[in-house]
């Protein structure tokens, strides 16, 4: 399976899931599974107007790739997804939108799953909420692990 | 022994590229260190990064490295903070 079934990209732009949906297709597969990450509103009580993204791009890459081959190896993949978005993602936008194609979805969805929890865990991007009230405070996930 | 000192330069993001106010930090030590020796060095210079010590990973060529494995100041050197993308 060449890179060519893979799209693997940062972008300042909008993301646009129908553009995904519509590399994911392929004459053999019968699911194509996609996970979209959306800015959300509301956390709690707190209003979020919008989330501000950092990023090691070159090495954020080079993860995205690798995350992709790993989930290659552990499921029969036809083509896969992974964007993510920089800089401001007002709410409602996607930040991330991670797709797969397969023969069956018992295979896309676990795979569609792994990319997007493993990509949160060890893309090295970073989100800054900015709050309706005018603050702001950079968000602390996952350290991630050299294994 | 100045002679015997190499420049590392370590690129910095989000929280750290903001509170130290830069991209990029310049760290002058014998080179190679261990990751551990090269964490420690720049928290005892910069009490942002002393914040972070115990959670904080190092990227070196763009891999995350073990604190034990070496660091040579030619090498392409990244302070990672807990990620939160997507």
């Amino acid at each position: 399976m060449g890179s060519e079934q893979d799209w693997i990209a940062l972008s300042r732009d909008l993301l646009h899931e129908q553009d995904v949906t519509a590399y994911l297709r392929h004459p053999h597969a019968g699911a194509i599974s996609v996970f979209s990450g959306t800015t959300r509103q509301f956390t709690g009580k707190r209003e979020t107007e919008r989330l501000e993204y950092d990023c090691y791009q070159e090495m954020a890459l080079a993860e995205m790739r690798r995350i992709v081959r790993d989930a290659r190896s552990r499921w029969p993949l036809l083509r896969v997804c992974v964007l993510h978005r920089l800089g401001v993602v007002p709410v409602t936008e996607s930040s991330v939108v991670v797709g797969v194609s397969s023969a069956h979805r018992k295979d896309s969805f676990p795979a569609c799953r792994f990319l997007i929890d493993t990509l949160k865990g060890q893309v090295p991007i970073w989100k800054r909420e900015h709050y309706a009230d005018g603050t702001t405070e950079w968000v602390g996930g996952d350290l991630p692990g050299p294994d | 022994m100045h002679s015997n000192l190499a420049t590392y330069k370590v690129a910095l993001f989000s929280v750290l590229k903001e509170r130290l106010g830069r991209r990029v930090l310049e760290y002058q030590a014998r080179s190679p260190l261990s990751g551990r020796e090269l964490l420690d060095g720049l928290a005892a210079r910069h009490p942002a990064i002393a914040d972070f010590r115990g959670n904080v990973r190092l990227a070196v060529n763009r891999t995350y490295a073990r604190e034990s494995e070496s660091v040579s100041a030619g090498d392409e050197i990244a302070l990672i903070t807990p990620v939160s993308g997507g």
